[in-house]
């Protein structure tokens, strides 16, 4: 952010918070590759400080990911129902300010970094309870449900939520330049064996190590609900245990850090609903694909970008093992039944 | 060969001396150089692939695609996708872990499964 950003940014805060305080501090946050987080640092009349996490649109936007103001109006949602999120703040929709769109939220202290929560025991000291906390903190986001009031905007839920996702996926393939007999494979035999969906639920999309903040061993606040959206809560509990999410901890298979079988107790006593083992290879199959996807669209993305990003270029290269996971998870599944 | 001993001269005489900050964009440079030398000396497995799709459409009796590998790729995955090959998984199988691996080979080869490299 250059200075004349920061002096509209200081203005319409002025304007909107003005009784909050003023920027005393901006630092950039790590983030992911599509969305920028910025650290604010407000001090207020008293001279104690308040601090508050800005989002906005990284320069590589996902086309599928939801917008600021939809991702804002989210988390307005998931506070309301008691969820551990940030709670949100102020949205901005006047593109004048930051050229784009952003939101405010009062910043969770924790850590979210995979790698750390993976190897590091003293940030989860009772891995049990962490296991159960997870499942426990995913049923809540299911138990909102289509109709719930302030949500209207993520439109009617898809009557066939598998078959969406892999129609979507069949689309970004035809958009990429390599052809990708592997994958239609995978889709092929995901398509013919989809489950009915489990029930039609707020999803968060991406429900996984990394996008979860946590302090004192315990969660602080689910992070990023860009990908939110009615659909089969089964493939939140499957992202969550897929492989590529372990973080090279195959042992515990929710996330690299906890047991799958915590997890889904967890998940159980919350919801009341039995979680059906049985279709977690069809989702932890769909969780590789969708992965193996988006690093292709990263790594072809680079050659039509300005200014190409080596890390970019070479993240397509990841595909090929995620695709060999899902064909051994397909594999997993049985004999293919009729289509 | 001349990648071969720019990456050695970059790990060797290079890295050691660049600063903290830059260890690692020097280390996906040379991860970079070690893909494309790879993909460079590929050439000889395409008429092997070329071959393996032709016999899966021998196989289920329909008219192999004819063209490059890309090409012949690029009809496989669409008829896979139609359903024209869901009763042949026991041929197409073996033959689609046979490419992915192919693909590791090149992108990651130290993350190739044991036994699978058979051609």
């Amino acid at each position: 952010m250059d200075d004349a950003a920061l002096k509209r940014l200081a203005a319409w805060l002025e304007e909107r918070l003005g009784e909050r305080g003023t920027i005393r501090a901006v630092e950039r946050l790590s983030g992911g590759a599509i969305q920028e987080n910025w650290g604010l640092t407000l001090a207020r009349a008293d001279g104690s400080e308040e601090r508050l996490v800005l989002r906005r649109d990284a320069a590589a936007r996902i086309p599928s990911s939801r917008s600021r103001a939809e991702e804002f109006r989210l988390l307005e949602a998931a506070r309301a129902a008691g969820l551990a999120v940030a709670e949100p703040v102020a949205l901005c929709e006047d593109e004048d300010v930051l050229g784009g769109p952003f939101f405010l939220m009062r910043r969770v202290e924790g850590v979210a970094d995979a790698r750390r929560l993976v190897r590091e025991d003293a940030l989860i000291p009772d891995r049990v309870a962490f296991g159960l906390a997870l499942g426990a903190e995913l049923a809540r986001i299911h138990a909102i449900r289509p109709g719930r009031a302030g949500l209207e905007f993520l439109g009617p839920p898809e009557a066939d939520p598998a078959m969406a996702r892999i129609r979507a996926h069949q689309q970004s393939l035809d958009r990429l330049s390599a052809p990708q007999p592997a994958i239609e494979y995978v889709l092929r035999r995901l398509a013919r064996a989809r489950p009915r969906p489990a029930a039609i639920t707020l999803t968060h999309g991406d429900y996984r190590t990394g996008n979860i903040m946590v302090a004192g061993g315990k969660i602080a606040a689910v992070l990023d609900w860009e990908f939110s959206g009615w659909g089969d809560p089964d493939e939140d509990l499957g992202w969550c245990t897929a492989r590529c999410w372990r973080f090279g901890r195959e042992d515990r298979e929710a996330g690299g850090v906890a047991a799958r079988a915590d997890f889904y107790r967890g998940y159980e006593e919350v919801s009341g609903r039995r979680v059906a083992a049985e279709r977690a290879p069809f989702w932890e199959a769909m969780a590789a694909i969708r992965w193996a996807v988006i690093a292709l669209e990263q790594g072809e993305r680079y050659r039509s970008e300005e200014k190409p990003g080596l890390e970019a270029a070479l993240s397509g290269r990841m595909a090929p093992q995620l695709v060999q996971e899902a064909m051994e998870m397909v594999g997993a599944m049985g004999a293919p039944e009729n289509a | 060969m001349l990648l071969a001993i720019a990456r050695a001269t970059l790990l060797e005489d290079v890295l050691p001396v660049v600063p903290a900050g830059q260890v690692y964009a020097v280390r996906m440079i040379a991860n970079a150089m070690a893909i494309a030398a790879r993909e460079l000396g590929s050439g000889e497995d395409s008429e092997a692939e070329r071959k393996k799709i032709a016999a899966l459409y021998r196989r289920a009796e329909l008219e192999a695609p004819a063209g490059t590998v890309e090409e012949m790729e690029r009809a496989l995955a669409a008829d896979i996708r139609a359903g024209a090959f869901d009763a042949e998984d026991a041929a197409l199988v073996p033959v689609l872990e046979w490419m992915v691996d192919g693909r590791i080979a090149l992108a990651n080869p130290r993350m190739r499964r044991a036994g699978k490299l058979a051609g």
